[in-house]
């Protein structure tokens, strides 16, 4: 490593920028998550808008995934991974011990980078969780939740002739929306999107931005991304993470056109991997 | 500035920045070169100045083509997209300063030989004040250095205060000269180009400031930019 990325690296890492909001639909205040001894994220403070779009950035191993999986306790199925701090969801504890984890599930879906469709058909893969939480009380009501969570997901006029064929068996663009349908069908709050669109054309990358866009109207939506330009398209603030540390939060003109910290513009114009 | 992982990229940009400072050494130099053609009825120099002109046309269409490509293939962020963005624009007012110095050249291509109001040196005392101008903004864009830009901003009172008294002194000349209007108004042409040219300087200087911290200062005046960077 050459002295000047050096000198970056050796910087103090505080969080710059406007990590908190008026509307926090989550609050995280000193939160830490170490898989055994070894500490992947430290002393994250940020805020979560309610409805709002926030991308989160960072190069591979800086602990962006591991931070959006922990907001909706992803990391619990990890025997080593200790979270610790306060994680608030409408100023709610999530690691309390009376939080039920299928219901926050529930309330904050999770999007991943690989599509992900249940080996059941399309509807099946759609009514699942409306059946299992119980949120339809007859099949006519099934069938509307299926027809809205495809709809709002964009892929209602693609399949609606054909619902009942394997849900992989359709596109990797389709099948990824089919799983924002999976996610929506239980009426969430929040959702989590890790590299949504990493193994996507540019042509189904567009129609998840757009539905990302169209979503951000009724969730809150937080997304991981390693495309500069994904994150500069879909988000309205962006969060740039570094070994670990939050580096700056800002809106996300802001973080493309004229970042605060210096980590933050070296990553984005490509001078550092 | 660190360097890009992607070394074509900094070759890319060190290539543009070449073309911008080659035509900006033009640009000075053609302002030198009227004047002087205008001053000294020169029509040999007026005619370089023609030639060199389109010389300043080219580079401005490269420097474009070559922004263009690196706007669609890079994509540019912060630091690299307001360089692109700054670039744009020194070359955009590199080349309304050829402008104006083709036209003081042409000036001196129709001169009339019977009346010259050009000997007082006024316009050669000008040129060389908004030469330097010019130099010393295309320094502070290299070094992006705001403290530089803004005594180059700074700097532009002094051209005015000049600027002032030369068209003072050459109404003066109208009234003293009624008979020799046409040429005395083509020395109020030049005057005026040159000013202009180092109105160009001080746009220069603006984009070292966009450069340095993204803060658009067109339109600003000089007492805000002093109170907003506290020199």
């Amino acid at each position: 490593m050459n002295s000047a990325v050096k000198n970056l690296f050796d910087q103090s890492l505080d969080t710059v920028g406007s990590p908190f909001v008026d509307n926090a639909k989550y609050s995280i205040r000193n939160m830490q998550v170490k898989y055994g001894d070894s500490v992947a994220i430290n002393n994250i403070n940020i805020d979560i808008a309610d409805k709002e779009v926030i991308a989160l950035i960072g190069p591979s191993g800086c602990g962006k995934s591991t931070f959006l999986r922990s907001l909706n306790r992803m990391n619990d199925t990890i025997d080593c991974c200790h979270v610790s701090g306060d994680i608030l969801l409408d100023g709610q504890d999530i690691y309390s011990r009376q939080q039920d984890v299928v219901g926050l599930r529930a309330k904050v879906g999770m999007v991943f980078q690989k599509p992900n469709p249940f080996p059941k058909s399309i509807y099946d893969n759609v009514s699942y969780g409306p059946r299992i939480h119980g949120l339809a009380k007859s099949k006519d009501e099934l069938d509307h939740i299926v027809e809205r969570s495809l709809t709002k997901a964009g892929l209602w006029n693609e399949v609606k002739d054909r619902l009942h064929s394997m849900g992989n068996g359709l596109s990797g663009g389709q099948q990824q929306r089919l799983c924002i349908a999976r996610a929506i069908a239980v009426s969430p709050e929040v959702i989590l999107m890790d590299e949504p669109c990493s193994a996507l054309d540019p042509i189904a990358t567009a129609k998840i931005e757009e539905l990302i866009h169209e979503l951000s109207e009724n969730y809150s939506i937080a997304i991981v991304t390693h495309s500069m330009q994904q994150a500069a398209r879909v988000s309205s603030r962006t969060a740039y993470f570094h070994l670990g540390s939050l580096v700056e939060v800002n809106n996300t003109d802001k973080v493309f056109t004229n970042p605060e910290h210096n980590l933050t513009e070296a990553y984005i114009t490509g001078r550092f991997g | 500035m660190e360097k890009h992982i992607l070394t074509a990229f900094d070759d890319e940009l060190n290539a543009l920045n070449s073309d911008v400072f080659a035509m900006g050494d033009l640009v000075a130099k053609q302002l030198i070169i009227a004047v002087s053609a205008l001053c000294e009825g020169n029509q040999q120099l007026a005619e370089a100045v023609h030639v060199t002109e389109a010389d300043i046309n080219q580079l401005e269409m490269k420097i474009d083509a070559r922004c263009q490509n690196i706007l669609a293939v890079r994509q540019p962020a912060a630091s690299d997209l307001r360089f692109i963005l700054a670039i744009t624009r020194l070359a955009h007012d590199l080349e309304r300063a050829g402008d104006e110095a083709k036209k003081i050249a042409s000036l001196a291509q129709s001169a009339h030989t019977c009346f010259s109001p050009f000997k007082d040196g006024r316009l050669k005392h000008l040129a060389q004040d908004v030469n330097v101008q010019l130099k010393r903004a295309l320094d502070a864009f290299r070094d992006v250095n705001i403290s530089a830009a803004i005594d180059v901003i700074k700097g532009d009172k002094i051209v005015d205060r000049y600027y002032g008294e030369g068209i003072h002194d050459t109404i003066k000349m109208m009234q003293d000269n009624p008979d020799h209007i046409e040429p005395i108004m083509d020395k109020i042409w030049a005057l005026r180009g040159i000013e202009r040219i180092g109105d160009h300087a001080i746009n220069i200087a603006e984009q070292v400031i966009y450069l340095k911290n993204g803060t658009d200062v067109r339109h600003s005046s000089l007492q805000v930019l002093q109170d907003t960077f506290d020199i």
